[in-house]
């Protein structure tokens, strides 16, 4: 004689179907057939939050060094960057870059289109633009709290202004500019939700296509809000384990 | 020391002061979305216009009722219907199975087949073999969708919060066609000089499972009396004349069908 | 430049709507920021873990994401409360009203921390001192902590009133006809998206700029007693 195998999995399931379709309002077995669709979703808001982020300080370093510097013109003219690119919507930002700059026919003939035409690619032009009027900022804050003493020393034991900058207060100033750049993905990823506008499939956009197919008011937003906890938490964890380890030279050798 | 009884008293107070308004005698509650002409505009002046928002104004006129209309994006008008922001949706909306199932409908007001509209010179043809692997966009939460699904389902499909969005990008070349109502897609082809590399692809489109039959207001279920209200109303439109006279203002003929 | 002149009513009314609906949000996120804190700090176990859990839950959710699930999760939930209860069959929650509560909700969780760092920076010895004469916890906030806390909390306070007057842009999404609204709308009709959302880009900066002006008095306001005596 012999027992079925339990499948603890498939009774899980039941149990799950059977409640959302005898006493639960929300459908929960709906929104688990739809795995895919989110994992999608996650993926693609993970990827934009990237290359945002990235290519955000790929912009943003050299930018603040020149406005570190105080360098003429130069300096005022990222400034300028930084002042409208964090004093408007990310949303009309992504709006402009995508349906903006599409009207124009010299925009539509010329070599960039073949990225402009994506909306991937317009959101993660859009992210990459705003991440790095916000990172401008920040590397400034990090570079001016390096200590004058740190910079004077290495001007005397004979480095070049770019050799000091480049092997010793950049490193020192990204150190302290941690914490302010965890929380700076954590915003990013908010503003990311702005793709779904774009009809980019992220994790709200697989919640509005949930919600639109089957005409439902807000389950999909419900599992969205619920993808996103979980990664914030997930983000959170992994930024404070970083921020030990570098900074561990700051903290007092007393563990 | 504030009593925390009243706070929440006056909280309520307030609240219902704000914009929690009970529902007037006398007024439909009308959903439109704009984007879509020339059924749902929004105009210059920030008034909304179109055949659907002056056919409601007949209605409502011959309900003897007030029409409030509010604008709310596509895909947000079945669940605010649901949730009771409104009364009715007004704004061309096909009577398809899928939505009975949440929502009822009045008789059909309008009837019209669906097209593709990509340019001329794209070499496209309108089936399952000529839109594999061709970009085409449509309205999300519509009967297009559900059409392209069903029969290219080798095209990649794009959805828009508005029709209108997708019209701004197959002129950019985003995107190689769009599956709209043909009535919207003529008036949209003919609305600009430089539409007119555009045109419709492979005829009209009848689909009843996809596009529904006919076009609708809708209504939350078991709302009868409302129902019967609106279908007479329909029916007098028809009587009257006043219907016809809307449709060649807009049309230049009768949209009725049947 | 012609379709904007002619769309100028319709941005203008959009303008105030947008203002309006970031002031409101705002005095309700400084309302319901002031109350977290207050929470967190001297509230009970309970009171101070629900604080906690509000404002955790808010700072891991995308404002777009948290203002559609509240603004149609919401109305739901309301509905199904008010015939639950036999209250109402239904409350009607316009999207104004909606959108404002929306945004008090989101950033009343930020001014919470604001408020709480602020808290942090009075001198824990003028605490020490209201005991010692005998205040009660009441009295001491009253007293002590209040007046002292709008100056600590301004510049942060601030910083979050710049990122709510931002958020305002996603409301348009709930159908609230405010610029973005306006502009999204007339950019299609016209064809013309980019002269619009250069207005919209412009308008921002503008109430960004009036913003930091009326800050930085504040600031100064807020702070001269401490320069003084510092």
């Amino acid at each position: 004689m012999t027992l079925a195998a339990p499948d603890p999995v498939a009774d899980l399931w039941a149990l799950i179907a059977a409640f959302s379709a005898d006493r639960s309002p929300i459908d929960f077995a709906l929104i688990l057939t739809h795995w895919p669709m989110f994992l999608e979703g996650l993926g693609n808001t993970l990827l934009l939050v990237l290359f945002g982020l990235s290519f955000g300080a790929l912009i943003a370093l050299p930018l603040a060094v020149l406005r570190w510097w105080r360098i003429p013109v130069a300096s005022q003219l990222a400034g300028a960057f930084v002042y409208v690119f964090r004093g408007t919507p990310l949303l009309v930002q992504a709006y402009l870059i995508y349906y903006g700059l599409a009207q124009f026919e010299v925009v539509r003939d010329s070599p960039f289109w073949i990225i402009l035409r994506e909306p991937w690619w317009c959101c993660a032009i859009a992210f990459t633009i705003n991440s790095a009027a916000y990172q401008v900022e920040i590397y400034r804050g990090g570079l001016d709290a390096v200590p004058r003493g740190e910079i004077e020393a290495a001007t005397a034991i004979g480095m070049t202004p770019g050799m000091a900058l480049r092997r010793l207060i950049l490193p020192s100033a990204l150190r302290r500019c941690l914490p302010m750049l965890g929380n700076e993905s954590i915003f990013l990823l908010h503003g990311s939700a702005i793709a779904s506008m774009l009809t980019v499939i992220d994790i709200l956009g697989a919640g509005r296509k949930l919600n639109a197919e089957y005409y439902l008011a807000f389950e999909g937003f419900l599992a969205a809000t619920v993808i996103y906890m979980a990664l914030v938490w997930a983000i959170t964890r992994v930024l404070a384990r970083v921020e030990r380890r570098t900074m561990r030279h700051l903290h007092p050798l007393t563990r | 020391m504030l009593n925390r009884r009243s706070l929440f008293a006056s909280a309520a107070a307030l609240l219902t002061l704000l914009g929690a308004q009970a529902q007037a005698e006398g007024v439909l509650r009308v959903a439109i979305s704009t984007g879509y002409p020339p059924f749902n505009v929004l105009n210059a002046d920030g008034t909304f216009g179109g055949f659907d928002v002056d056919y409601a104004l007949l209605l409502c006129e011959r309900m003897q009722k007030t029409c409030e209309f509010t604008d709310i994006e596509w895909d947000g008008i079945i669940p605010g219907l649901l949730a009771n922001r409104y009364d009715v949706i007004i704004a061309s909306m096909g009577i398809t199975e899928e939505r009975k199932q949440q929502i009822t409908f009045s008789n059909p007001y309008y009837q019209t087949p669906s097209t593709v509209i990509a340019r001329a010179d794209a070499g496209l043809t309108a089936d399952a073999a000529g839109l594999a692997g061709r970009t085409i966009g449509v309205q999300r939460a519509t009967g297009h969708e559900c059409y392209i699904q069903r029969e290219w389902g080798e095209a990649d499909m794009r959805s828009y919060p508005t029709t209108d969005e997708a019209y701004l990008d197959l002129l950019a070349g985003r995107i190689d066609a769009v599956l709209v109502d043909s009535i919207p897609g003529q008036d949209w082809l003919a609305s600009d000089p430089a539409h007119a590399v555009f045109a419709p692809v492979g005829g009209d489109i009848y689909d009843t499972e996809c596009f529904g039959a006919g076009t609708g207001v809708g209504l939350r279920q078991g709302e009868t009396e409302l129902l019967d209200a609106l279908n007479a109303a329909i029916q007098l439109t028809r009587e009257d004349g006043s219907y016809v006279a809307l449709s060649e203002r807009y049309f230049g003929r009768d949209i009725y069908g049947q | 430049m012609a379709d904007l002149w002619e769309y100028r009513w319709l941005l203008f009314i959009g303008t105030g709507r947008t203002i309006a609906l970031g002031l409101c949000g705002l005095v309700l996120a400084l309302a319901i920021g002031l109350a977290t804190a207050a929470a967190r700090i001297g509230g009970g176990g309970l009171a101070r873990r629900l604080a906690q859990g509000y404002t955790t839950f808010i700072r891991s959710v995308p404002d777009l994401c948290m203002m559609l699930l509240l603004f149609f999760g919401g109305q739901t939930l309301l509905n199904h409360f008010g015939v639950w209860t036999g209250w109402w069959d239904y409350l009607e929650i316009n999207a104004f009203v909606a959108g404002a509560v929306t945004i008090g909700i989101i950033f009343g969780a930020y001014m919470a921390e604001s408020f709480r760092g602020a808290h942090g920076s009075i001198p824990r010895g003028q605490f020490e001192a209201a005991a010692a004469v005998g205040m009660t916890p009441a009295q001491t906030f009253r007293l002590i902590t209040l007046p002292q806390l709008l100056g600590y909390a301004l510049p942060s306070l601030g910083v979050n009133w710049m990122v709510l007057l931002k958020t305002t842009a996603m409301v348009s999404v709930l159908g609230l006809q405010d610029l973005v609204y306006f502009a999204t709308s007339a950019g299609r009709t016209t064809r013309n998206p980019f002269a619009f959302l250069i207005a919209v880009m412009v308008i921002y900066l503008l109430m960004t700029a009036v913003s930091q002006w009326v800050l930085a008095r504040l600031e100064r306001r807020y702070t001269r007693g401490r320069m003084i005596r510092s």
